[in-house]
């Protein structure tokens, strides 16, 4: 038996209880995953990105899921939903009585689009990322599209709280809020700025979900 | 003689709401203005993106109809980046409220044109 590993987030003040003592109605084998409790949107975001960018990257699609924040000002994401290998559905359903503050959604894998002899389009394969030019995908799946920024930027208006997350094969979660405005990286610890030395050093790594920072960009 | 002053002070009358219904559109038209290198710059990646039009994937157009997209113009270093954004189809529910670089109408597709040689260096997909 071992604590939560999300200790006090998990919003339980007994760390060794599990699913709120109601396992009945509860599952959680990982000991994180949607539904539970974070005390920000972006502890919210980073469980998402530990739990399904995986699953993206594994499946090449991508994965969506709303973020809300519930009575007692706990943050959450609701189930994702597994999309294609360029669309997410962002506005999953969130449980009663809580608001909706952000969305997060994941890029799938490298990918390049296979076209025919006249330069024209015909289909999607996920580059191995044994070709050493893997991450020069079609795509451009470690940045947020225009889409995604323009999406943000609606889904942003009139709102006071409202974040858009994006995770990456990468390694680089994007964040665009309404209170950042101007694009500037998270500053990084002397930690994360090893291990992501050492990423790039080491580009064929097969999990890539190993750490991720976070990119803020334009504001609404 | 006095049918033919009727007749002109008709035309004045016309002449008059012309140019009132014109001013009035003018007051309310949305203006755009382009360098004229930027311009050729479009006029470059129109041409490309036409020339792939019929193309599908899984079922749906990847090079949708121009009328069906908004077109995004921006200078980056020494090239333009151009940007074909397919719109919505509809308006979604809100629990179909979703991202990603295509609608029905074909994919958003983004052209980085040099600005000097007019030339399309690189073409991506949105997602």
């Amino acid at each position: 038996m071992s604590e939560d590993p999300k200790l006090f987030d998990a919003g339980d003040y007994n760390l060794f209880r599990y699913c709120h003592n109601d396992p009945v109605d509860n599952v959680d084998p990982m000991g994180t995953d949607y539904g539970d409790p974070f005390s920000s949107s972006d502890a919210a975001a980073r469980d998402f990105n530990r739990i399904y960018n995986p699953q993206s990257i594994r499946n090449n699609a991508e994965f969506g899921a709303s973020i809300y924040k519930d009575a007692s000002g706990r943050y959450s994401y609701a189930k994702p939903i597994e999309g294609t290998f360029h669309d997410a559905r962002l506005r999953t359903s969130i449980p009663e009585h809580t608001k909706l503050v952000g969305d997060i959604h994941s890029h799938g894998d490298y990918s390049r689009v296979k076209t025919d002899e006249h330069g024209r389009p015909i289909g999607v394969e996920r580059i191995p990322r044994t070709d050493p030019n893997f991450r020069r995908d079609s795509f451009k799946s470690d940045h947020p599209s225009l889409k995604d920024q323009q999406y943000w930027h609606n889904a942003g208006k009139g709102k006071d709280e409202y974040t858009g997350y994006l995770t990456t094969p990468g390694g680089v979660m994007w964040k665009q809020d309404g209170v950042n405005q101007k694009s500037q990286p998270e500053q990084m610890s002397p930690q994360q700025q090893q291990q992501r030395q050492m990423q790039r050093q080491q580009p064929r790594f097969e999990n890539p979900n190993t750490l991720y920072f976070i990119q803020i960009i334009h504001g609404f | 003689m006095k049918h033919c002053f009727a007749n002109r002070q008709l035309l004045q009358i016309s002449f008059v709401c012309c140019l009132l219904v014109g001013l009035a559109n003018l007051a309310n038209a949305d203006a755009s203005h382009l360098d004229g290198r930027e311009a050729e710059a479009v006029a470059v990646a129109v041409a490309d993106f036409r020339s792939k039009q019929g193309s599908f994937v899984e079922g749906k157009p990847v090079y949708g109809e121009l009328k069906h997209y908004t077109v995004d113009i921006e200078r980056r270093g020494n090239n333009f980046e151009i940007n074909f954004i397919p719109k919505e189809p509809r308006l979604l529910k809100p629990n179909e409220a979703g991202t990603g670089g295509s609608t029905d109408y074909g994919w958003g597709v983004t052209y980085l044109i040099s600005a000097e040689r007019l030339k399309i260096e690189r073409v991506d997909y949105m997602r």
